[in-house]
């Protein structure tokens, strides 16, 4: 039996199948059962290019401590057909330790599995389905696989209770009854193994139902939504794309809820815009697209700058350029992100570090931006995106005042700093109730002050009219092209941005248990590459190697002081999954790198694994592997527990 | 909530405080024309030509503050925009509609300009004496009597600025070199 | 002391002190001018109103109003103004702009605002030119016109007609008036306000810079819109018993008036609009599903 015990820090484990075959709907089944019992998970999925019926395989990886990557290979892979199987090779990273249940109806083993040397067990899940009436071998699937984990029974039934529960009563009934057959038969397996006392010792260590508060589980895409709501964003513009839609469909009923609106617009020329029009208004809003899209709304965001008018933009990177890998991920848009804006146009560039953290990044980002008055870029990405997890829930994002307004409000900022607008200055409307006259307004709004923030009345307040610019202009908004305007008006972009102090939320640092240990090697990413970066960390660290692995959450400005004093005296890898080393690049032109510093810079599609990353380091190290990775141990064990397990029942083919 | 009336105003039964609320609105009308190209002038660089106008805009507001001293502002009907019994040319129009443009740049002279504030004018007690040979109502004409003699006074007031205008020709300098948009610098 | 509603000196009180670049004559002045009579008529509390616009010589037009205002991109206006209003619905919201701004560049956004039918007021003073960037053909000028050095033997295509395509995209309110009789055109600017949806006002307002022809020839040509903009045809002789007569569009781009009016209000795209739901209260809601 393959399944989780104290010893072993996780299991990854596959379904693929050809469309309408339910690989996802299991996977999502096997998750939400893991965050029944306590254990943390991870799934992600692959598919053909098909909108309907096309093949697909979901990879999950579960275990009793967070998990944060895919890991480095897929232990048990349940093939309920072999339809386009090779699309997903790489996926399904196979190997002479891992197990492949496949379907004896469903033709020969492919020639990319049996490449892989992993041991084969015939387990005729559609037979089994067909024993029950509307049963489908999916189920079947869950019940094997659930069996093989360790999980209890009453943990996938529930599971798929909740998660079918939109279907007819008779379709739940079927769904379970086939993971109780499927279930049996591997327990059944188990059981005849002459293991007894071990069997005691993995019964007290099998997961168990826990009761209520579960941990959440939820993608990338609603965490950001998540984040979203509790930064108290009430407007959101929305256009389709892939892999961002799924963040506005989740929150469009749930803005709603919180008294927000979201449209749907025509382009993303239109939802940029629309933004700003709204954030003019007083409402913090946002707006989530792709690369094409971030593209699209590059005019757009330069606006927001130029007219200091808030925005957060959103971007779920995806496969690029151009139309390049909808369905799949890369970390290839930090350039646009950085430098994508013509003339300067200092501005806000963050990056969420886990599916949990999307929901810390998007609070923090909306927030940021509007204290600063400036457009926030997040960069997402598809790995993120559309991986759904079982996470610890995440904490609240650093506290920001609010939008500096121009009438002290409890709690909030007027403009201490700046005398133009302080006691001095009266609206015009309340000279006007006194005298009988409306005075033509004398606010300004763009005026410089300490911090270069400057009070932004919204729309309704009376004396304070101002028309927001795009257009160069003065301290009053009125279009300047004078040399010393321009340049008054630059600095305060930048110094706004400078001056602030954003704490210790630009980055994660993780230096294993003794997180005051110092470090020789810093392993430096952003992004979606955290997850594999934090591992590979953790297993240098068990080979003896004084490794960090440091995560950039505030990618600009960049944090400098911050930056170097963390990577002071150590050598630094700085890893990300693009072909152009962009993150390398950028701290390079920002002199934040020692020259001895290298670059791991690989495109996508693939997810990051932490082999990978140790592979890449112990290269640059000149260092051979001395002792085993403790990854690859894990799956040594399990290998060697799966061959000796006979065949039992005459319904299955023994192992190899 | 006010709502716009299709209803054309019958000019034979119009009330006296009818009349002067239409006059106040043409009279404020025409001082908002002239302020409005004074401000153009002045950005275009002709402070010559604008400061004329200025001159004007005073003028006409001093005409408007004259007439209400007839009848208590309180009492006065409200009427909309568009429901203004009579419309006189605006300045430039009246040479843009010829076949010679050019002469309404920037660089118009300040005598050209009196000359066509001037004929807006002469249009304006037109409509007067106009009204009130048509009107019904004693109250009415003799409302308008006493509006046409304000209006009087406003002509003569710009018959001698023109002379003054006229005399100084010779001796004025030609204006500063156009700044049209989209030429002009912010 | 102000007399009771004399709406000219009113409406003084709704510019700001910035002077106007637009050249002497320009007929944008005219549009300026009624747009404040009609605020002024309306007693709209000057900072309750948010004038939106793109870039043009039109676009200019925020700053002069003493009211809050959006001087944005080229071509987005619509957007801009849809997002504010749509987050802000107390506003009054007056989306201005060009020709080119609008039906070039802004074409996809004048379709679906049409559409979305949100409270706006959108007024177009079309020139049939871009004036700012110096004289090119614009989506309204007609195909023969050869004084642009970009296309010196004329654009060649037909005008765009903005009244008949705001009507195909199902715009409810629609309406021409001309910069040269500002006071007809304050009641179509007021009526447009008043209107509970998207409310179109297309304005010919000559540029006596670029095409100073059109000053006199529009003076001349334009007369009351009289008729409906829809009308049905007379059905061929061999139609069938019962076929729809084909609906044609009557519109020479001259006629003056209210050319299409559907008394009806927007389709409201919040539910909740209205309610101030409890924002912890649904969030807490909200993060509690994450568990099942």
């Amino acid at each position: 039996m393959v399944w989780l015990s104290g010893d072993q820090q996780s299991i990854t484990v596959a379904i693929s199948g050809s469309g309408g075959s339910g690989a996802l709907t299991a996977g999502f089944i096997l998750l939400a059962a893991a965050q029944r019992c306590g254990l943390y998970g991870l799934m992600m999925r692959s598919a053909g290019p098909q909108v309907r019926g096309g093949e697909s395989v979901s990879i999950l990886r579960l275990g009793p401590s967070p998990v944060t990557n895919i890991g480095d290979r897929v232990d048990l892979l349940a093939a309920l057909d072999w339809r386009n199987i090779e699309r997903f090779h790489d996926e399904l990273a196979l190997d002479n330790s891992s197990l492949v249940l496949h379907d004896s109806s469903a033709g020969a083993v492919p020639d990319s599995i049996l490449a892989s040397a992993a041991a084969q067990r015939e387990t005729d899940f559609s037979r089994h389905a067909a024993e029950h009436s509307g049963g489908r071998a999916n189920m079947i699937a869950v019940g094997v696989l659930g069996g093989e984990i360790g999980l209890p029974r009453q943990a996938l039934s529930d599971a798929a209770e909740t998660l079918l529960g939109k279907k007819s009563a008779a379709t739940v009934e079927a769904a379970k009854a086939c993971i109780a057959t499927g279930y049996r038969g591997t327990v059944a397996q188990g059981e005849t193994r002459a293991e007894g006392a071990a069997l005691a010792q993995r019964e007290t260590a099998t997961p168990v139902l826990s009761a209520s508060p579960r941990r959440w589980r939820l993608s990338g895409n609603a965490a950001a939504g998540l984040g979203a709501l509790r930064a108290e964003v009430g407007f959101v513009a929305a256009y389709p794309i892939t892999p961002a839609s799924e963040m506005l469909e989740w929150l469009a009923p749930r803005l709603e809820r919180t008294g927000g609106t979201l449209l749907q617009a025509e382009d993303e020329l239109a939802a940029v815009n629309m933004l700003v029009g709204a954030s003019f208004g007083g409402v913090p809003a946002l707006t989530a697209t792709s690369g094409p899209g971030l593209s699209l709304m590059t005019e757009g965001i330069g606006l927001a700058i130029a007219s200091e008018t808030p925005i957060l933009v959103v971007d779920v990177a995806r496969g690029g350029p151009s139309t390049g890998l909808p369905t799949k991920s890369e970390q290839a848009d930090l350039n646009q992100a950085l430098y994508g804006l013509h003339g300067d146009a200092p501005h806000l560039v963050l990056a969420p570090l886990d599916v949990g953290d999307c929901a810390y990044s998007v609070e923090w980002a909306s927030r940021l931006a509007e204290r600063l008055q400036t457009a926030a870029i997040l960069l997402s990405d598809q790995a993120l995106g559309q991986t759904h997890a079982v996470i610890d829930p995440p904490p609240r994002c650093p506290p920001v005042l609010g939008r500096k307004r121009v009438h002290a409000a409890s709690g909030q900022d007027s403009a201490p700093d700046s005398p133009a607008q302080t006691s001095t200055h009266t609206p015009a409307d309340s000279i006007a109730q006194t005298h009988g006259a409306t005075q033509t307004s004398t606010f300004m709004r763009y005026a410089p002050s300490a911090d270069g923030i400057s009070p932004m009345p919204a729309p309704g307040e009376p004396g304070y009219t101002y028309t927001a610019e795009g257009l160069a202009h003065n301290a009053k908004g009125t279009p300047s092209s004078s040399a010393a305007d321009h340049r008054e008006q630059l600095g305060k972009l930048a110094h706004k941005l400078k001056a602030h102090d954003y704490g210790d939320g630009w980055a994660r640092i993780d230096r294993g248990r003794d997180q005051s240990a110092p470090a020789t090697i810093s392993l430096l990413t952003w992004g979606s590459s955290w997850g594999a970066v934090q591992e590979a960390a953790h297993r240098l660290r068990d080979q003896g190697l004084q490794v960090q692995a440091i995560g950039l959450r505030l990618l600009a400005p960049l944090q400098q002081e911050a930056l170097r004093a963390a990577i002071e005296g150590t050598r630094v890898l700085v890893i990300e999954v693009n072909a152009g080393a962009q993150l390398f690049r950028y701290l390079n032109a920002e002199r934040a790198l020692p020259l001895s510093a290298r670059s791991f810079a690989r495109p996508g599609p693939l997810p990051l694994r932490p082999f990978e990353v140790i592979a890449q380091l112990q290269d640059q190290l000149n260092l051979s592997p001395r002792a085993q990775d403790s990854g690859s141990k894990h799956s040594h064990k399990i290998s060697h527990k799966i061959s000796r397990e006979p065949a039992a029942t005459a319904s299955q083919k023994g192992a190899r | 909530m006010h709502t716009p009336s299709n209803v054309p105003i019958e000019i034979g039964a119009l009330s006296a405080p009818e009349a002067l609320a239409h006059a106040l609105e043409l009279t404020h009308d025409s001082a908002a024309r002239y302020a409005q190209l004074q401000a153009c002038l002045e950005a275009h660089h002709n402070q010559i030509a604008a400061d004329v106008l200025a001159r004007v805009v005073e003028l006409t507001l001093a005409t408007a503050s004259s007439m209400p001293g007839l009848k208590p502002p309180e009492q006065l009907p409200r009427i909309a925009p568009w429901e203004l019994l009579w419309r006189c040319p605006d300045l430039l129009a009246m040479r843009l509609g010829e076949s010679a443009p050019t002469a309404c740049n920037h660089q118009i002279g300040a005598a050209e300009l009196l000359r066509l504030v001037l004929k807006r004018e002469r249009c304006a007690q037109d409509c007067f004496t106009q009204a009130r040979a048509l009107v019904m109502a004693p109250a009415t004409q003799q409302m308008l009597i006493s509006i046409a003699m304000r209006q009087q006074e406003q002509i003569a007031r710009l018959e001698a600025l023109l002379a003054s205008a006229e005399a100084d020709a010779s001796e004025q300098p030609p204006p500063l070199s156009d700044l049209d948009p989209p030429n002009r610098p912010e | 002391m102000t007399p009771a509603m004399i709406p000219s000196l009113r409406a003084r009180d709704y510019l700001s002190d910035v002077k106007p670049i637009w050249c002497p004559g320009c007929g944008h002045f005219g549009v300026l001018s009624a747009l404040t009579k009609a605020l002024a008529y309306l007693e709209r509390p000057k900072h309750e109103i948010a004038l939106v616009s793109g870039i043009g010589c039109s676009s200019r037009l925020p700053a002069y109003l003493d009211c809050y205002g959006f001087h944005g991109l080229h071509g987005r206006a619509l957007p801009l103004a849809t997002g504010l209003k749509a987050a802000r619905p107390d506003l009054t919201v007056i989306a201005t702009g060009g020709d080119g701004d609008g039906f070039s560049i802004g074409g996809n956004h004048f379709l679906h605002a049409c559409r979305r039918d949100i409270d706006l007021c959108y007024i177009v003073m079309d020139n049939a030119v871009y004036g700012m960037t110096k004289g090119q053909a614009s989506p309204t000028t007609p195909p023969d016109w050869t004084q642009s050095a970009l296309t010196p033997h004329g654009t060649g295509i037909p005008a765009f007609r903005p009244a008949a395509i705001a009507l195909a995209s199902g715009a409810s309110f629609i309406a021409r008036g001309f910069s040269g009789d500002p006071h007809g055109l304050s009641e179509l600017i007021a009526r447009a306000i008043l209107h509970p949806g998207f409310a179109f006002v297309h304005v010919l307002s000559p540029c006596r810079t670029y095409r100073p022809d059109d000053q006199s020839s529009w003076k001349q040509a334009v007369h009351p819109f009289g008729e409906h903009l829809l009308s049905a045809t007379e059905a061929p002789a061999n139609a069938t018993q019962g076929s729809t007569p084909a609906l044609q569009i009557q519109d020479d781009g001259l006629g003056l008036g209210i050319l299409h009016e559907v008394p009806r209000g927007p389709i409201s795209t919040n539910a909740t609009l209205g309610a101030s739901p409890d924002h912890a209260a649904a969030l807490d809601a909200i993060e509690a599903e994450l568990e099942a």
